[in-house]
């Protein structure tokens, strides 16, 4: 049994105590590694702003009580002026969490209390974890805590949160602070200031439409900043038009400055009191910072680094590749000789084991891939890598900030979509959504590796880094054409904060590289089976007398019915066919030649089968793997798109246009490379 | 301070020393593996790719040559009397990083062509396999040697927290 109750000291049945806590504060100071810590959940970890865009939920039992903890997105402000401000906002409002446990980055104390004081405002009761200590300590710089706990009246916990240090302490003072009420923070506004509050209060509290979690100081202080979204939630709350007019006519741009003015000068006033900074020097990071956002060899580096990790992932993978494929190779093979029953021998052998297998031989490049994406992740590189690109996206009139999930479109295009909330500009937004499905996800790469490593050789890495780089390019070629024509205007200025670099944690990168991974096998077990199961069928199709693949079957119809659009591009029917259910996902374009081309020969794998057959050379190939890296998104990217954009004129403008992008970039492809004599 | 005017002469003349071996290498490879792939000249393939057994080419070859000019730029740094920590430090890793890779590179191809007994490995021999960089490893290592105060971080100290 669980019970939401004070009194603690009445519990004597062994029932728990329930109490909801929000985590939450600034992008990038170990909010999900304290939730991990505390909840023993496995959430993403990045050195990098933005990497939680969603809430999450987690458990924590100790003593009495049974603590049901949310994750909420890093934020600077709770002003609502972009989406993760306002799920972080709208859950301590609407949800009115017991206790709300700010994490706090001790390097950064002043910045980091503008939000305590946001969250003050609110009503909660707030426990700040001041974390990172070990980072302050080797800066030489140290913050009276106690001090600091009694100035502003809110529990302080030191705390190394990637060591699990001052875990316990905030077990105990979630247990007291539970106990006890709190004071407010001890701002105080100019005289004139502080008056109108009074009035709109006053106002206010004539109002009983207005839900008792709503603070009436906040509401106040909102409507005296002129926020927009006082009026919508007057209106939400039957407010009579001319008491709305009445309220918002308070708000004035420079009440809005005084007040923020006001927090900072209290903010600065207390940390003067409990903050002793170091000598001033340059920390590691500066020095690393000088040679990798350099003004010239930034980017060189970055491409360097970029393209070492694709030589990486293909060398490491050959091997396992090969094993996998001669594995499956066998299976099939032992499928098809050993069941009398042929249909069934081909379903199984030919469909199931030659399609799946086809896709899991590709498991170890792409769970390499995201391996190294962590690694880059966790040291705090690639948030070096937004900042290095943001000088050359502002020339094109993309905001720096949009490649990270241009980044985190190297994994998973879904979620990379979803990290765009954190942009607070709504154009630059929408450009970034646009523009992320040329972005080379894992899925793809499977496409890449098999037809470079098959006929570029050892050229295979600069091939597959060649064509990320031209994801890279297209996306930002179609933000420049997207930004003059319908998202006109000046990009939001960039800020940023730089991680400080670490060694990569080979567990946590070995944890990343497996929930990304798993669910590409996931998908195997699922979608794609589903998918190389329903190829097969086409291919099979109708029963009796026909080849299996061959030009009669049903799948023939269906490719060659397409074939003329694609013939200029230098692909065959079956190739058509493969592109057509890579929609579902991208996976079974491999997964659907595998079925197809890899028919009745599964011993000498997809690969062989590919060589062998006429249909397949270098230049379509390459022909391919451009179409491939820039057409329509899979059909989960294109439900993540419509809701996030929350339109399907947009959704189908990206289907559209990157189907058209991709069809003028591989005619280039085959058409000038059939000119250079580099045909079949 | 003596000790230290030394050991930032010596950082200015390793930091030169080692950028313009590692400059002058990349340029040799990237000019020969350009040759190799993109002109049809037996001669020049002859006299000057196939005289060297190791195989150029022009990405690994850019590879040490912005490992240089990460070193140049350092000494440049360390001349206006400026911190070059950070160029010696990235220059060194990303360098042992690449020597890493080629020869992760040559050991899963020596699996491949042995143990797999691939058949894209019929004609493969160990020193196709074989990068420049490699050759070139005595420059970060002695770096790493000469300069690990500079490259690796201090020795960790146990931080006890009281709130």
């Amino acid at each position: 049994m669980t019970i939401k109750t004070k009194n603690i000291k009445d519990i004597s049945d062994g029932s728990k105590i329930s109490i909801n806590i929000a985590l939450i504060g600034n992008p990038n100071t170990g909010k999900s590694t304290l939730f991990n810590a505390l909840t023993g959940l496995k959430q993403k970890i990045g050195n990098w702003p933005g990497v939680t865009v969603e809430k999450k939920e987690g458990k924590r039992s100790f003593n009495n009580f049974e603590l049901s903890i949310t994750d909420l997105p890093g934020t600077y402000s709770l002003s609502a002026s972009s989406l993760d401000e306002q799920i972080a906002r709208d859950f301590i409002v609407h949800d009115t969490p017991e206790i709300v446990v700010q994490i706090v980055d001790a390097s950064n104390l002043e910045r980091n209390l503008y939000l305590t004081s946001m969250i003050k405002e609110l009503g909660a009761r707030v426990i700040i974890a001041l974390n990172m200590m070990d980072l302050l300590e080797k800066d030489g710089s140290s913050i009276d805590v106690q001090k600091l706990s009694k100035e502003l009246h809110i529990p302080i916990i030191p705390m190394i949160a990637n060591k699990k240090i001052g875990v316990d302490d905030l077990e105990n003072a979630i247990e007291a602070v539970y106990q006890e009420d709190q004071k407010p923070m001890g701002i105080r506004y100019s005289k004139e200031v502080e008056e109108t509050l009074s009035k709109i209060q006053n106002m206010l509290a004539t109002i009983p439409s207005i839900p008792t979690n709503f603070k009436l100081r906040w509401l106040a202080i909102q409507i005296l900043q002129n926020s927009t979204e006082i009026p919508t939630l007057l209106k939400r709350w039957n407010v009579k038009d001319t008491v709305i007019g009445e309220l918002t006519s308070f708000g004035k741009e420079d009440y809005e400055a005084e007040i923020i003015d006001s927090k900072y000068e209290y903010i600065s006033k207390v940390t003067s009191k409990v903050w002793k900074k170091g000598e001033t020097k340059l920390t590691r990071s500066d020095l690393i910072d000088k040679v990798v956002t350099h003004k010239w060899l930034g980017i060189p580096i970055f491409l360097l680094i970029m393209w070492g990790s694709f030589q990486f992932v293909f060398a490491i993978s050959v091997p396992f590749m090969e094993l996998i494929d001669m594995l499956f190779g066998w299976l099939a093979g032992l499928l098809v000789d050993n069941i009398q029953i042929e249909w069934l021998g081909s379903l199984l052998g030919d469909g199931i084991v030659g399609g799946v297998g086809s896709v899991l031989i590709f498991v170890p490049p792409i769970f390499t891939m995201f391996f190294i994406l962590s690694i880059l992740e966790d040291s705090g590189y690639l948030a070096r890598a937004a900042f290095v690109m943001d000088k050359l996206m502002v020339k094109f009139g993309l905001h720096g900030h949009s490649f990270i999930p241009m980044l985190l479109g190297f994994g998973c295009n879904v979620p990379a979509i979803m990290s765009t909330r954190a942009l607070k500009d709504k154009k630059d937004r929408m450009i970034t959504i646009l523009i992320n499905p040329f972005m080379s996800c894992g899925a793809r790469m499977p496409v890449f590796i098999l037809f470079a490593g098959l006929f570029f050789g050892a050229s295979a890495g600069t091939v597959i880094f060649a064509l990320y780089v031209l994801g890279i390019a297209v996306a930002i070629l179609t933000a420049v054409l997207l930004r003059k024509t319908f998202f006109k205007g000046k990009s939001a200025p960039f800020i940023m904060e730089l991680p400080t670099y670490h060694s990569p944690k080979l567990k946590a990168a070995t944890i990343a590289m497996w929930d990304k991974g798993k669910m590409y096998l996931k998908k195997a077990g699922t979608i794609i089976l589903i998918g190389v199961v329903f190829v097969w069928f086409l291919a099979a199709m109708p029963f009796g007398g026909v080849e299996y693949g061959g030009p009669d079957t049903w799948l023939a119809a269906v490719g060659t019915f397409f074939e003329p659009i694609f013939k200029p591009l230098g692909f065959d029917w079956r190739i058509v066919v493969a592109l057509i259910v890579g929609f579902i996902a991208k996976e079974l374009v491999i997964g659907s030649l595998g079925t197809i081309v890899g028919g009745g020969e599964s011993e000498e794998g997809i690969k062989s089968a590919i060589l062998a057959d006429g249909g397949f050379y270098a230049l379509n190939s390459l022909s391919l793997m451009v179409f491939t890296l820039l057409y329509v998104p899979c059909a989960a990217v294109v439900g993540v798109m419509k809701k996030e954009t929350g339109s399907w004129r947009w959704t189908i403008f990206s289907i559209v246009y990157s189907t058209v992008i991709a069809w003028l970039f591989a005619f280039a492809v085959f058409q000038i490379g059939s000119l250079m004599g580099f045909g079949l | 301070m003596e000790n230290s005017k030394n050991t930032s002469d010596n950082m200015k003349t390793s930091l030169l020393v080692g950028s313009l071996i590692f400059l002058i290498t990349a340029l040799a490879e990237i000019i020969l593996g350009a040759i190799k792939i993109y002109t049809d000249s037996k001669e020049l393939e002859e006299h000057w790719v196939n005289a060297i057994p190791f195989p150029p080419g022009i990405f690994p070859g850019l590879a040490v040559l912005l490992i240089g000019l990460i070193w140049l730029v350092g000494y440049f740094v360390t001349r206006k009397g400026q911190n070059a920590n950070g160029y010696l430090s990235v220059g060194t890793v990303i360098a042992l990083g690449f020597i890493l890779l080629f020869i992760l590179i040559l050991l899963t191809d020596i699996f491949n062509a042995y143990a797999l007994g691939l058949e894209d490995y019929e004609d493969w021999t160990i020193l196709a396999s074989l990068r420049w960089i490699i050759f070139l490893s005595p420059i970060p290592i002695f770096f790493i040697m000469k300069y690990r105060e500079v490259i690796f971080t201090r020795k960790k100290k146990t931080i006890v927290l009281q709130s």
